[in-house]
């Protein structure tokens, strides 16, 4: 999809960026990541020629980038900064849809590109359509610089600390927002951040930079189950280990609950079962299967009274979403002191559990799959 | 909205009150047997009118409870107050001349025939008092919005539509007017005229250069440099070193002459007034541009947008505002240098105010200054209200 070969930035005296090569398939997100002045945000402005490199050559989809006028070239690059630079005199609307009139877009398509856009990031095109700038929140702004990026639907995102200036909070939000954006739009994307959590969460490929010069490129997970050199090792940080829990998915290492629908004769099925449980605890459902609680079997067994072993439960609370990180599911079992933890589905339903020696396996392993 | 739980009546008002019942104490008017005699005072609390100090003392009561934050004020949200001390201003603006103007008809009946009543301190004093009332509370009234116009010129008005009743008559300014009434209307003219085409000039130098100097961050010094020194120049240096360049070109050069221009009159004053207003026009163009956001100016150009499209859709628009406060102090700084411009023989109702110093007749020197004041102030309010209008919506948050 795109590919630099040697890029060199040169400023008088210092060299910013050295002999920099690497390719980045279609749909793949890859996180340029270094110290300060490593270059990382040089070589985005130079693919979409804010900055003109002083050797090398840039393709994207097979086509040198100096064949087009640096205008048109960026009209095709969805480009998303730091400071998001929305036009404040512009409403949310028009914003959007800037590079759909640089084109030459009609209004109607524009008008239903841009709600189109409104919905796929969660706003209300009724309620910001028409909102200036000013009046926004910082994740609601950072939402709509993405949105105007993604307006004319080019192939490939540049994205320069896109969520840098947003709270941690919100910045996980987006983050989570953009995956789930990601897998439906399969763009291409390049994008420069320093918060390795960042990188970790978002990056199929990781390219670590010092200096002008890349270090090491690899997946998330290799480059914190193997950093190359020590460089990597320290930029990583002593609890790589853990740090790679946020790349794994509960969904993928769900096991089976041992879970009871509370009306279904539930004190003859304990008594029936109870051989072959191993846990002293059993997750309780209601009869929609949503998780109410859990039941503490011996206590059970000792009072015979459903309602004094039960600890009821807000599902919201305990239980773990699919699409939460064994990272996230380790602090949850931490904070609450226990070694496994229901998951639920959408509608709060009991789907498994995730235990903690499954975290502990892939903590152990070199390559977990 | 936000602007409205803010609004409050401050400072300003209490002491432009207190300023306003000291006034009261003031002569209201000075009668005078002649135009050279010196004069006796007519105190507003043995004129005939202790309704005016009643109307004043009332008024000015309201205006302290007004700023009250407790008792019976409370009555009242903090806007409908604002709105109120405005209101207020403006008539004790109006009612000081009103009263003056009525006294001085009474006490005319009754005295000598070339006795004059001229405006006393108390009416300088209360009009003051009136003034701060007024910009203390359009402070808190959205800028350009229909209140914030109303409480400006609403006593401008009125004022005016007095003075076409007659009601001023008996005061001796106004018997200077009566006595150069025709002259009058015109120099009010060449006043306007003088100053619309130095601003324009300014308009056309200033705006280019203003983006030029933006963009050449090198010319960015000598250019200010050059602007700002004009700006020290004072005002009447300035007209006379045009005199001898100017004279010399229309001596040598017969075109020119035709064209009207020479050392004095018209031409050198209206070089000196645009040469005045370029300096607030070129600084707030230069930094209208320069303060533009660099996050949007680089979102601008990822996004693929030309030098210009830059231009026209991002930087202009967002500077207009900045741009438009430049012009306007331009406007209201050339409305009171062409002052001067009488003293090189190009008119303006700079005209009354130097025949009036050569006379030592204080009354033909307002006779200048007051309009001069007037125009600054309706000046002032126009270009308000036409940046407010100009201003993109989005930017007014």
């Amino acid at each position: 999809m795109i590919e630099l070969k040697s890029i060199t930035k040169k400023y008088s005296k210092l060299t910013a960026v050295n002999e920099i090569s690497f390719r980045v398939e279609e749909g793949e997100i890859c996180v340029l990541i270094g110290p300060s002045g490593c270059g990382k945000t040089t070589i985005i402005k130079m693919i979409n020629r804010m900055l003109e490199p002083t050797s090398g050559e840039i393709y994207i989809q097979g086509k040198n980038i100096e064949e087009s006028k640096p205008e048109i070239l960026r009209r095709n690059i969805g480009y998303v900064i730091q400071n998001i630079g929305l036009f404040p005199h512009m409403t949310v609307a028009e914003n959007i849809g800037v590079v759909p009139r640089l084109l030459g877009w009609s209004k109607n398509s524009i008008t239903a590109r841009t709600e189109e856009l409104l919905d796929l990031l969660g706003l209300d095109p009724d309620e910001y359509s028409d909102k200036y700038p000013g009046k926004l929140s910082g994740g609601e702004a950072q939402r709509i610089g993405v949105a105007r990026a993604l307006a004319a639907d080019p192939p490939l995102l540049l994205m320069d600390e896109p969520f840098g200036a947003v709270d941690p909070l919100n910045r996980e939000r987006l983050q989570i927002e953009f995956l789930k954006i990601q897998r439906k739009l399969k763009k291409t994307v390049i994008f420069v951040t320093h918060d390795l959590d960042e990188a970790i969460r978002l990056a199929d490929t990781i390219v670590l930079l010092k200096e002008g010069s890349i270090i090491q490129k690899d997946t998330p997970e290799n480059m914190l189950a193997h950093p190359k050199n020590r460089f990597v090792k320290n930029f990583v940080g002593t609890d790589r280990a853990l740090k790679r829990l946020a790349r794994f998915t509960v969904a993928d290492y769900l096991s089976k609950a041992e879970g009871l629908c509370i009306e279904k004769n539930i004190s003859q099925c304990i008594k029936n079962k109870r051989d072959k449980l191993q846990n002293r605890f059993l997750w309780i459902t209601d009869r929609q299967g949503r998780l109410m609680g859990w039941l503490d079997i011996e206590a059970f067994l000792a009072q015979d009274d459903i309602e004094e072993a039960l600890t009821r439960v807000n599902p919201a609370e305990i239980a773990l979403g699919a699409d939460f990180t064994l990272k996230e599911a380790l602090a949850r079992m931490l904070s609450q002191g226990v070694s496994a933890i229901p998951v639920i589905d959408n509608a709060d339903r009991l789907i498994g559990e995730i235990n903690l020696s499954t975290i502990e396996k892939i903590t152990q392993e070199g390559y977990p799959k | 909205m936000t602007e409205a739980r803010n609004a409050r009546v401050d400072r300003i008002s209490i002491l432009g009150a207190i300023i306003g019942v000291f006034a009261l104490a003031a002569p209201l008017l000075v009668q005078k047997a002649n135009r050279l005699a010196s004069g006796t005072p007519h105190y507003l609390w043995n004129s005939n009118s202790v309704f005016a100090l009643l109307f004043f003392g009332f008024l000015y009561f309201i205006v302290f409870v007004l700023t009250m934050q407790r008792g019976p004020a409370k009555m009242f949200k903090q806007k409908p107050r604002v709105i109120l001390v405005g209101l207020i201003g403006n008539i004790v603006l109006v009612a000081s001349f009103f009263f003056a103007g009525s006294e001085a008809r009474r006490l005319a009946a009754a005295a000598a025939p070339y006795a004059r009543f001229s405006l006393g301190a108390g009416v300088w004093l209360l009009s003051l008092s009136g003034y701060m009332l007024i910009v203390s509370a359009q402070k808190s009234v959205k800028a350009g919005s229909g209140m914030n116009l109303f409480l400006s010129l609403s006593g401008l008005a009125l004022f005016i539509f007095l003075f076409g009743t007659g009601a001023f008559k008996d005061l001796s300014i106004m018997q200077e007017y009566a006595a150069r009434k025709e002259r009058f209307f015109q120099e009010v003219l060449q006043h306007l005229r003088l100053t619309n085409i130095a601003v324009a000039i300014a308009l056309l130098l200033g705006m280019p250069l203003g983006v030029w100097t933006y963009r050449n961050q090198r010319l960015e010094k000598p250019i200010f440099a050059i602007i700002n020194t004009i700006q020290t120049i004072p005002g009447l240096a300035l007209f006379g070193l045009l005199i001898a360049p100017l004279s010399l070109l229309s001596l040598r050069y017969p075109l020119i002459r035709t064209l009207g221009i020479s050392g004095i009159g018209a031409a050198p004053a209206i070089i000196a007034l645009s040469l005045y207003a370029l300096l607030p026009i070129t600084y707030n163009t230069h930094i209208g541009l320069k303060t533009v956001d660099a996050a949007v100016r680089e979102a601008g150009r990822g996004m693929g947008m030309s030098r210009r499209e830059i231009f026209f859709s991002i930087e202009v628009p967002l500077s207009v505002p900045v741009i438009f406060n430049g012009v306007r102090t331009s406007v209201v700084q050339a409305v009171g240098n062409t002052a001067i411009a009488a003293l090189i023989g190009a008119g303006g109702l700079g005209t009354f105010i130097f025949q009036g110093l050569g006379q030592a007749a204080p009354d033909l020197i307002l006779l200048g200054a007051l309009p001069i004041i007037a125009l600054a102030v309706i000046a002032d309010r126009s270009m308000f209200v036409l940046t407010a209008l100009i201003t993109p919506k989005g930017l007014k948050v």
